[in-house]
């Protein structure tokens, strides 16, 4: 468990942070510059905070009120950074080794062969870094800190260098580690998707603050402000006037549509912002059996982007009835093949039902 | 045709040498230092350990002069434990020293400032002593650019003329350096010699520039 409480005044703004992360993977996730790597030096000891207190496992690795700083020496944190760091002018042997105190040198080639096998690099011992392609390389920067035991590990955006097939690779590698070392794992990310799949906890950070903490689930469907909503790729923002609320819906007045939305804690006349996940939007199949679904509105798709994969469309709502002024109303986003089989290269008007709980509240 | 004096060139290497040693002792921990860290003072520091690059020889000399002689503090002191600088060939080689040091401070500090930090960073977390890091990590990485400053630093204290001259003098056997012979020989009209002495000094100096040239490529 690391607990860390602490301040420090950096060029743009003040990181102020209070963050408890327990065992498993904890994503700090947010914009480049929202003091995520930072935060990653200060538990390492490679910076100092200006105030406040580090505790690993009930070790206490700063404090500013009692002038406790240990040197990263003496914290036992292990830190893979994004490019790998590996020494350049030392074999991959000599790099896992660097870290290995009092051993015999027979039990140091013991042990970097054991390491060099488990991350599938057996033979590897002399090569150069140079010689090694990135995914590698960040694999022996893995091994290199690993052989140490740290008490946490610190991975600051390990995998964005690399290309998408390597990074599934290593996302694996790290998620057997987390099976396998039981200790807390800080893990810097911008990418989404990695810390969804990856994270236990999400920590997302803005211009040096915690805005939000939980599962995955949690950060990105309950988003607590307009600004995780945005970080997290939410789309489809509006503003709202309460029309009726109860324990079981609450009802929001949108331009001129009325949207029935989950329950909320808010006052009846109240301007809220709301966002809808575009995800979570769905055509109304044509062949489908008839009647109204929740909230049901008809437009026609003005606009369509696609990266091969998935479709985006932009939906513009008809009668008059709009949610917004502008171009479109709706950010809908679906699969390709779900695109295909309800043929929208040839069909532009469709009905869209948006799912109560596609739509979050703040 | 009398042959020239071979004691000047025993008494150049020696005092390049020892002046190298001095420059090497001195130079990487300073070099590092500013590479490195930040403190108050540091550019001012910055300038007047370099300051020896564009100072004429003689007025540094001057400066050293009164700053170890008998006038000072210091050079009392040195006297008093028997080890006076001014007027011996220990004194040419501090002189030589202070002028020869901003070239290997100032290739040293460019070569500490092209090693990422964060290599040395990695290392601490690896639980490695500060010392360690800087004998396996950091002066490996920089050992060539190094060498290129010792090369031009060694050139540089076998070719001083004027701090030397000011500091030790010019006494035939006793701090006479290959640079003031020559001088001496053209003074006295003995060009052959002079021919001699001019030549072998040339060598040394294009073979210690191919060295630090060398050296240089081999970082890229």
């Amino acid at each position: 468990m690391l607990e860390l409480r602490l301040r420090k005044r950096l060029k743009n703004f003040d990181l102020n942070l209070a963050l408890s992360a327990p065992k498993g993977i904890t994503a700090l996730f947010g914009p480049s510059g929202a003091g995520k790597s930072m935060t990653l030096a200060c538990v390492a000891g490679l910076a100092q905070p200006d105030a406040g207190r580090i505790v690993l496992n009930g070790e206490v690795l700063f404090d500013a009120d009692r002038n406790i700083n240990r040197s990263p020496q003496r914290r036992w944190v292990g830190y893979v950074m994004q490019d790998y760091l590996l020494f350049p002018h030392m074999t991959v042997a000599q790099n896992i080794a660097f870290g290995l105190t009092r051993r015999s040198r027979a039990e140091k080639k013991d042990i970097v062969a054991d390491a060099l096998r488990r991350i599938g690099l057996a033979g590897f011992e002399r090569r150069l870094p140079a010689e090694l392609s990135g995914g590698q390389q960040q694999r022996v920067a893995l091994a290199r800190t690993l052989v140490t035991n740290p008490r946490m590990l610190l991975l600051d955006e390990p995998f964005s260098a690399l290309d998408e097939s390597t990074r599934a690779r290593l996302h694996r590698d790290v998620l057997r580690l987390r099976a396998e070392l039981d200790i807390p794992i800080l893990f810097v990310t911008h990418n989404l998707a990695e810390a969804y799949r990856l994270a236990d906890n999400i920590a997302v950070l803005e211009a040096g603050h915690l805005l939000q903490f939980g599962p995955p689930e949690t950060v990105i469907y309950h988003p607590t402000s307009r600004t995780i909503a945005k970080l997290t790729g939410g789309s489809n923002f509006f503003k709202g006037r309460v029309v009726a609320h109860s324990p079981a819906e609450t009802v929001l007045q949108v331009g001129q549509v009325q949207l029935v939305a989950p329950p909320a804690p808010v006052r009846a006349e109240a301007v809220v912002g709301l966002s809808i996940r575009a995800e979570r939007v769905m055509l109304i199949r044509k062949d489908g059996p008839g009647g109204r679904r929740e909230n049901q509105v008809q437009g026609h798709i003005v606009n369509e982007l696609t990266d091969g994969f998935n479709y985006t469309l932009f939906l513009r709502l008809d009668d008059g009835r709009r949610l917004q002024k502008g171009g479109y109303d709706l950010e809908i986003k679906l699969p390709a093949y779900v695109y295909e089989r309800l043929g929208i290269a040839h069909e532009k008007r469709w009905a869209v039902t948006i799912k109560r709980r596609a739509i979050h509240i703040f | 045709m009398a042959a020239f004096e071979w004691s000047p060139l025993w008494l150049s290497l020696r005092v390049a040498l020892l002046a190298t040693a001095l420059v090497l002792a001195a130079g990487i921990p300073l070099a590092w230092l500013l590479a490195r860290r930040n403190f108050p003072g540091k550019d001012v520091l910055g300038a007047v350990v370099s300051l020896p690059l564009v100072l004429p020889p003689t007025v540094l000399g001057y400066y050293l002069l009164i700053l170890l002689g008998n006038q000072s503090v210091l050079g009392r002191w040195l006297n008093r434990v028997g080890f006076p600088l001014v007027f011996t060939w220990r004194g040419a080689a501090v002189a030589a020293a202070v002028a020869s040091f901003p070239l290997l401070f100032e290739t040293a500090r460019a070569a500490f400032e092209s090693i990422d930090p964060r290599l040395e960073a990695i290392a601490r977390t690896l639980g490695r002593p500060n010392l360690f890091i800087f004998w396996r990590i950091t002066l490996p990485l920089a050992w060539r650019g190094i060498l290129a400053g010792l090369a031009l630093t060694f050139a540089r204290a076998l070719g001083d003329f004027g701090a030397t001259l000011m500091v030790a003098g010019n006494i035939p056997g006793r701090t006479q350096t290959m640079s003031l012979y020559i001088y001496d020989l053209v003074q006295a009209n003995r060009q052959n010699q002079a021919n001699q002495v001019v030549l072998i000094m040339t060598i040394v100096a294009v073979s210690m520039l191919l060295t630090a040239r060398l050296a240089r490529r081999a970082v890229k």
